[in-house]
């Protein structure tokens, strides 16, 4: 716990130092405009980790974070567009996108598979069924409220609310993780399974659950994707898969489960768009992006071996 | 000591045996039933087509395989493959003289991404599903970068080679034929038996001596050396290069893995039944087809026997567990031991 919160702080520290330092890659910024997509975009991704970083918390990985987003995007915007009032819809949407984490949590919670071929079929599954569903009809447009959201109109309280809401989440992902019973429960999984048998932890519902949250998460961040792109399309999930899990690891927790705090995984959201921006600003094509990822997963492995990691 | 644990092995390895076998008669009952449905899929052309369009999928699956029995996981499948193919295609389009040269370049950098895979798990002790997690993004990022969108030309030399006969048996069958051998004599030889152990025991493996290091980079490296390969044949098959050409493989590879009947929790696992799990993700969707079912389908298909196929070894493993139970009621403590090393190990890996 000590060298996560450690790692925390030194997320937030180079998100404010970057925001500067963003002028090296382009002499437009840093801009407002630059710190507003940070944190919209930033925004998206905290959710998106805040799901995938449960599940690796619990000792899994999910594979599935594609199909659910998609899901969630595509059946707000379907249920908005035959008719239906915009918070219904909204509640369908998650509704719908949330039977990806909960079939993902019935399976591995109740079988001994390994977590991210569950996620992997299960996500294929749901994005197969998608394609199938919407044949014809395959972009949705958004509700007018949604798109409110993000293009500038609203404010609340003089501010945007896309920081309002990532304060929001902030508080409320912490809270969940790291102040709650099945937040605490989690930990004790994701460090060993059988010790939190033995302290009677509930381990099957709980490892279920935290899949089913996750799913929710995912389904949260779609139908916020559209309002933010002011419609969906069947891959409007696939660019935050990677993103999610470079996220949690970098933000301090281990692939391994059982550690990680989600102060630092927002803080490491905002690092990683802003680098992102920073990339797209200097005109580096999108594979750069990809391998920086990766690299960042692997120096954030070795990091974490370094600096005394228990696993 | 030694003793007990080899013949543990032995026993923990005798029930597998039987998985090629099952993975093949699953296999050719259902492309009879495919010929049943529609009989042109008996023609020699089709079937020489059929054998082809599985090479990939099965050569992948093979190293797959491979990982799964030494206890790991590796996910660098599909970011190997893609960066194999886009590398051939652009190399081969520019130097059409040297295509077999650039194929062995080719695998060599498979056996290069590989070393790097088994360097960074084996010496640094990280979680195999983490780094090559991690590598699989930077090797789909590079592909990206080579070519960020599909194109390249793979000569006809080359394709003609792979998707042709050699006299009047398809080629890719000897290949198919070749890789199964390569896999019996594998395992066969001291590394392969190691990898085994390694996977069944990681402690055990290296208290009674096995150099668990340099066993599983070998491990690492022969499987990267067969994604190469799978790219390459992937080349043959379509003629061009693709930067995104690897990524179905990341389910497709495991599902093959899992209805060649592999332990997810290592030491046990077969190639050859790899193979033929290869052959059944590909004759499904032509099942499908012919029975008039829609292609989009076939997507919720593939997960869906990728869930059942889990399930095939844990029945096995239920009803020995059950007859466990019963012989050895008094040996409480040695079970207890058992699990929790059981549990230890599923950790480390997930």
């Amino acid at each position: 716990m000590g060298t996560a919160g450690g790692q925390a702080a030194l997320m937030w520290a180079l998100v404010i130092l970057l925001v500067p330092l963003s002028r090296v890659f382009s002499s437009n910024f840093p801009s407002a405009a630059m710190v507003n997509s940070t944190i919209m975009l930033g925004l998206f991704l905290a959710i998106v980790a805040f799901g995938q970083g449960l599940v690796i918390l619990s000792g899994g990985i999910d594979l599935s974070v594609p199909a659910a987003i998609a899901l969630g995007a595509f059946f707000t915007g379907f249920f908005a567009n035959e008719g239906f009032p915009t918070p219904l819809a909204v509640g369908l949407g998650l509704l719908i996108s949330s039977l990806v984490g909960l079939i993902n949590g019935i399976i591995v919670c109740s079988t001994n598979f390994p977590p991210f071929i569950v996620t992997l079929a299960v996500g294929t599954i749901g994005a197969a069924l998608l394609l199938g569903v919407s044949q014809g009809q395959p972009g949705q447009n958004s509700p007018p409220e949604l798109v409110a959201l993000f293009n500038g109109e609203l404010n609340v309280l003089g501010a945007a609310p896309s920081l309002v809401m990532l304060i929001a989440v902030l508080m409320l992902g912490y809270l969940i993780q790291s102040r709650t019973t099945f937040g605490r429960s989690v930990y004790a999984i994701g460090n060993s399974m059988k010790a939190a048998r033995i302290a009677g932890i509930r381990v099957k519902f709980s490892t279920f659950l935290v899949y089913w949250v996750a799913g929710i998460a995912y389904g949260l961040a779609g139908v916020l994707l559209l309002g933010y792109g002011s419609g969906s399309d069947l891959n409007i999930g696939n660019s935050w898969l990677l993103p999610s899990i470079a996220v949690v690891v970098v933000g301090g927790s281990s692939i391994s489960g059982g550690t990680g705090n989600y102060s630092g995984t927002v803080a490491a959201a905002l690092l990683i768009t802003l680098l992102s921006i920073d990339i797209s600003a200097a005109g580096f094509p999108e594979g750069v992006k990809q391998i920086l990822y990766g690299a960042i997963v692997l120096l954030a492995l070795l990091l974490s071996k370094i600096g005394g990691g228990r696993r | 000591m030694n003793l007990q644990e080899s013949t543990g092995l032995h026993r923990r390895l005798a029930p597998r045996a039987k998985a090629p076998y099952i993975a093949a008669a699953v296999f050719f009952v259902l492309y009879g039933l495919l010929i049943v449905v529609s009989p042109v899929a008996g023609s020699a052309f089709l079937i020489n087509n059929f054998v082809v369009l599985m090479s990939p999928l099965a050569i992948a699956a093979v190293g797959t395989t491979l990982i799964l029995v030494l206890g790991g996981f590796d996910l660098s499948v599909a970011g190997t493959i893609s960066l194999a193919n886009v590398v051939a295609a652009t190399a081969m389009q520019r130097s059409p003289e040297n295509i077999w040269l650039i194929a062995l370049g080719v695998i060599a950098m498979g056996a290069l991404i590989g070393m790097i895979n088994g360097l960074l798990v084996s010496i640094l002790n990280l979680p195999s599903l983490g780094v090559t997690l991690a590598t699989n993004i930077v090797l789909a990022g590079i592909a990206l970068v080579i070519m960020p969108a599909p194109g390249g030309r793979v000569p006809v030399e080359f394709t003609s080679v792979l998707t042709g006969m050699l006299g009047s048996v398809p080629f890719a069958a000897i290949v198919l034929l070749g890789l199964g051998a390569f896999w019996v004599a594998l395992m066969k030889t001291r590394t392969g038996m190691s990898i085994a152990a390694i996977g069944g025991d990681a402690t055990a493996a290296k208290l009674s001596g096995i150099p668990v290091r340099r066993v599983s980079t070998v491990a690492y490296v022969i499987a990267g050396m067969l994604y190469s390969v799978a790219g390459l044949y992937l080349c043959g098959l379509t003629a061009t290069g693709s930067p995104a050409a690897g990524s179905s493989f990341l389910l497709t590879a495991f599902t093959a893995a899992a209805l060649g009947l592999v332990s997810f929790k290592g030491g046990r696992g077969s190639g050859v039944a790899a193979i033929f799990g290869a052959g059944t993700i590909l004759v499904i969707p032509k099942f499908l087809f012919a029975l008039g079912i829609a292609d989009f389908w076939v997507g919720a298909c593939q997960g869906l026997i990728v869930l059942i196929a889990l399930t095939i070894p844990s029945i096995g493993r239920l009803t020995r567990h059950a007859a466990r139970k019963d012989a050895g009621r008094n040996t409480r403590g040695s079970q207890l031991a058992a699990s929790t090393e059981g549990l230890e190990k599923q950790k480390l890996h997930i």
